[in-house]
């Protein structure tokens, strides 16, 4: 799936409403300290190498922050990507369920009710405004088939790598599982492109989840 | 006396003025207006000889320094006391009666008019000390030959000839006749623009002319000219002051600030004498990039004159974003401080002149480009009694009546309450004039006193003749008649549903020439393109959703980015439209060739959205379809796909972007994106914000989308590029009613193509 290098790279979207603080997340992961001028326009700002599992890998970033109005553009995205991180703001219960419509979209275009996910709840650093309680977050990611929920700060760099790693270690696996084996266990979510199954190449390989939170 | 005389006799005085004895040129011994420098020559008895080595000079390989070649100084004419001195050598021409000799008594603090031919003066600019002569010759004498080869008049004491001033009256229609011919000649020794600067800086003040040996005074036409000159603000900071006086050629004003910032050898004498002492600010806190700059070390870098192209868009970049970090009215109070701390400055009035007339430029082209920062009510009562102050100053008065114009125009708008506003100023008490820190802040700003009634009253009785004239060479201004007229053909183009699209329209479409469907599709997205301010997408990415329903331009936004999803949804229902795969890959291929011609009209952003609407879900999984695509297109659309893939931050598009020298539209998604990314990826200060050191790094990185939009904006698609209306195509693009959902195009492409899956399934997994 990926192309085979010495370093592999796989494609990491992220997608979420505006204002949840997208861009600072992809920002702060590639670039990793503030003061640095972080300078959108070259190509390296939007990769960055790095270990995962004792690999050296690299993560080519798809940050779709400032275009969540372009609904046009969101398919290609997604057509792009391998890895998802869907992000809120727990500042905003709605930027969360607005995230199910994505997700949804997500699984319908990738025909693929375990399309490697991190659930990421972002700004944790502004408590005093939290208006999304963890188990509502919880509750969202199980219902997701248990994808793993982070709770991340961009400004304190708090889970910042954490979730790009993550997601990074679903593609992983996922290519393992589909490389190791041809047997398909079949979604448990039905995704109108379900009809089209021919077994030939079933990858619904339900991946390894873990249900976790991880706050520093 | 047609020149405008410097005001300000006394400050001659201070200026070292070294007179050249009469005695020295006896041959003359009565000069008048119309006595040409060519009489002399003859009389010098220097023959052809003579007169060909001095075009020797001229023509040949231009010497270094400012000085005249050996050659020359050989003949004795020249009696130096130090050869290693710099000189410069200065044409005044001009029709009789146009002033010349007063200009050159003015120019070189000269205590009464010249008598001679040639004025001389020793002139110390930045510790430096100038030979400074000027040869007064009248138009006729400049001899232009058919090779465009330039003879000037020879004069013994002045054997070369390192720049010129054309001068002539704007009350007397005749002396202006022969300035364009002059002005189109060109002599190539002459390009040193290095003593043209230096001329410049010298002649700025009063009414000067591009010297006839200007290269580029002919090539103003070129589309990369009037690319440049639209927006990088130099074409203000130098000229501004002078656009005035040329309503004839207002080119020729566009021309000289073109060659201060392209010309990178340009005279280092003529910028430090403009800097001379003036950005003293600057030096004492050593700024940088790591350690962040005070507010007042990027005011000092706005006013400076520019010198590279990065100080040139130093100033829009800074007009543009300067809101993120300090209101208008403390920017007014920075220059305006500055301005006067120059006028109480001891040296040489003429630099003084020239440099007050820049900030006023400055500011004129402030209040230009962004009238609504100047609609706060105190702001706009500050600006007034400044205008009405300066309009009592005749040097200023041009200046003073071109911003009165623009205040006439001020309105409040969505950029007079954004960001760091007057109005939070003034709840904070800082507008009102009896506060400490406003001692530093002149009655320039803050006279309660003054009575501006009477001056107002004949400010706008001027202005209101000269407007119309004053502003067709404003060029923010002529940017701004663009904008608003794409705002009100704006609306129209929003899509308005009617009928389905159906074959008919289908058959219309495949008959209609590729390049027309391109065409029309350019031009809606020019129109829709030119109505967005770069600060109405700096808006649009940084305010929260109440903030922008109280914007009322982010609707022209709003409206781009609709119809670059209406576009999409647009192509991929034309393809879906016919149930036959043989129907529909002629559309599809008709699309995809319009996509090729949209890219080579460089719009960029219906290309993306032709990408969009061909790669989505449902007409990318038309296996049947594509099977049918000649291999030829398939191929063209593939090289299309890399153009505008997002991988190494859209680095191929980036790259064509930045080699597109024509008429284009950017990928619209990209420009926003890029602005929040550097927005929020970027602190706006530097370690703590109480510190006020700002972090400018942030706002080049984001300049840098905002100049390449300005520069974008200011090249508009040609009529003649874009063909005649068509009014059919436009309605079939705008007024189809569609399916707009992206589950209900999915439906509609498994109703139509539902045969091999395995081809779906696989063009799926290739993603």
């Amino acid at each position: 799936m990926s192309r085979s290098a010495n370093h592999r790279e796989y494609h990491i979207v992220v997608l979420g409403s505006g204002g949840v603080g997208k861009s600072c997340l992809t920002a702060q992961f590639v670039q990793g300290i503030w003061i640095e001028r972080y300078d959108p326009t070259i190509e390296d700002s939007y990769r960055k190498q790095c270990d995962v599992d004792g690999r050296q890998v690299i993560l080519e970033i798809l940050d779709t922050a400032g275009t969540e109005q372009f609904t046009a553009m969101r398919e290609l995205y997604m057509k792009s990507g391998q890895g998802f991180l869907l992000v809120f703001s727990i500042t905003s219960s709605s930027s969360l369920k607005e995230l199910s419509e994505l997700r949804d979209q997500l699984v319908n275009l990738k025909d693929d009710p375990h399309v490697p996910i991190v659930l990421v709840g972002n700004k944790s650093d502004l408590e005093e405004d939290r208006a999304v309680s963890r188990a509502a977050a919880f509750a969202v990611s199980s219902g997701w088939g248990n994808v793993p929920y982070y709770e991340a700060s961009a400004r304190t760099r708090q889970n910042v790598t954490e979730v790009f790693v993550d997601v990074c270690r679903q593609i992983m696996h996922k290519d393992l599982q589909n490389g190791r084996t041809g047997t398909s266990h079949g979604g448990e979510e039905r995704s109108r492109r379900r009809r089209d199954e021919d077994g030939a190449e079933g990858d619904r390989k339900k991946g390894r989840r873990r249900n976790k939170c991880i706050i520093l | 006396m047609a020149e405008q005389q410097c005001s300000d006799q006394d400050q001659h005085a201070q200026q070292p003025a070294l007179r050249v004895p009469l005695s020295t040129r006896p041959q003359i011994l009565e000069r008048t207006h119309s006595s040409p420098a060519v009489t002399a020559r003859h009389a010098d008895g220097q023959g052809q000889g003579q007169q060909q080595s001095w075009q020797g000079s001229l023509t040949g390989a231009a010497p270094q320094g400012l000085g005249i070649d050996t050659e020359t100084r050989s003949n004795g004419f020249l009696q130096t006391n130090n050869d290693a001195e710099h000189q410069v050598n200065i044409a005044v021409v001009g029709t009789a009666g146009v002033g010349k000799s007063s200009f050159i008594q003015q120019s070189l603090s000269l205590s009464s008019q010249p008598t001679t031919a040639v004025s001389c003066c020793r002139v110390n600019i930045d510790s430096a000390a100038f030979l400074v002569r000027m040869l007064e010759c009248q138009l006729q004498d400049v001899i232009i030959d058919r090779d465009n080869k330039i003879t000037w008049p020879t004069d013994p004491r002045m054997p070369t000839v390192d720049a010129a001033c054309t001068l002539y009256d704007i009350t007397n229609k005749d002396s202006f006749e022969d300035v364009p011919v002059v002005l189109t000649q060109r002599d190539p020794a002459l390009s040193r623009r290095r003593t043209i600067s230096s001329a410049l800086a010298f002649g700025q003040s009063n009414r000067s002319y591009p010297p006839p040996s200007h290269a580029r005074a002919s090539s103003v036409q070129s589309s990369t000219m009037r690319k440049d000159s639209r927006h990088d603000s130099t074409t203000m900071v130098t000229g501004a002051p002078n656009a005035t006086h040329s309503s004839v050629d207002g080119n020729t004003v566009l021309d000289h600030s073109r060659d201060d910032m392209t010309d990178s050898s340009r005279s280092e004498h003529a910028s430090s004498s403009e800097d001379g002492g003036l950005d003293v600010d600057s030096q004492s806190e050593a700024p940088s990039d790591e350690r962040g700059y005070s507010f007042d070390n990027l005011v000092d870098r706005l006013l400076k004159l520019p010198k590279s192209k990065a100080d040139t868009r130093f100033g829009s970049v800074f007009l543009a974003l300067y809101r993120k970090f300090a209101a208008p009215g403390q920017l007014l109070e920075a220059i305006v401080h500055r301005f006067e701390a120059l006028e109480q400055e001891d040296g040489p009035f003429m630099t003084k002149t020239v440099s007050q007339l820049r900030y006023l430029s400055v500011i004129e082209q402030w209040i230009g480009a962004y009238p609504g920062d100047f609609a706060h009510i105190k702001t706009r009562r500050r600006m007034r009694t400044f205008v009405a102050k300066l309009s009592n100053t005749r040097i200023f008065s041009a200046a003073a009546r071109e911003m009165s114009c623009d205040l006439d125009v001020v309105t409040e708008d969505d950029d007079t309450n954004w960001a760091c506003c007057d109005m939070d100023r003034e709840k904070r008490g800082l507008l009102s004039p009896d506060l400490s820190w406003s001692s530093r802040v002149s009655t320039l700003l803050d006279d309660p006193d003054f009575d501006f009634s009477d001056n107002l009253g004949s400010l706008s009785l001027d202005g209101g003749q000269n407007r119309n004239q004053v502003h067709s060479l404003h060029t923010d201004f002529g940017m701004l008649q663009t904008v608003d007229a794409a705002r009100r053909q704006g609306p129209s183009l929003v899509p308005t549903p009617r009928a389905p699209i159906n074959k008919s329209h289908w058959h219309m479409l495949m008959e209609t020439p590729t390049d027309s469907i391109a065409c029309e599709l350019t031009r809606i997205d020019w129109i829709m393109f030119s109505a967005v301010r770069p600060r109405d997408l700096v808006r649009h990415v940084s305010l929260s959703q109440a903030q922008k329903a109280q914007c009322k331009s982010l609707v022209h936004v709003t409206r781009m980015i609709d119809h670059f999803n209406h576009v999409r949804d647009w192509v991929a229902n034309l393809i879906l439209l016919r149930e036959k795969a043989k129907h529909r890959v002629l559309m599809l291929e008709k699309l995809m060739h319009v996509a090729r011609k949209l890219r080579e009209m460089n719009n960029y952003n219906s290309l993306g959205a032709f990408l969009a609407g061909i790669s989505s879900a449902a007409v990318h999984r038309l296996a049947a379809t594509r099977e049918l695509l000649s291999p030829e297109t398939g191929k063209d659309w593939m090289k299309l796909e890399i153009l505008m893939s997002p991988t190494r931050s859209y680095a191929a598009y980036r790259l064509a972007w930045e080699n597109s020298s024509g008429e284009r539209i950017p990928f619209l998604p990209l420009p926003i994106r890029d602005l929040v990314a550097a927005a929020e990826g970027n602190k706006t200060y530097v370690g703590d914000e109480v510190n006020g050191r700002i972090n400018w790094r942030k706002f080049e990185v984001m300049g840098e989308t905002i100049v390449g939009i300005q520069k974008a904006q200011g090249l508009p698609y040609r009529n003649s590029m874009l063909g005649p209306r068509n009014d059919e195509l436009r309605a079939l693009i705008l007024n189809s009613n569609m399916i707009r959902d992206d589950e209900a195009l999915y439906e509609r492409s498994c109703y139509i193509e539902n045969g091999d899956r395995r081809g779906l399934r696989e063009l799926f997994r290739r993603a």
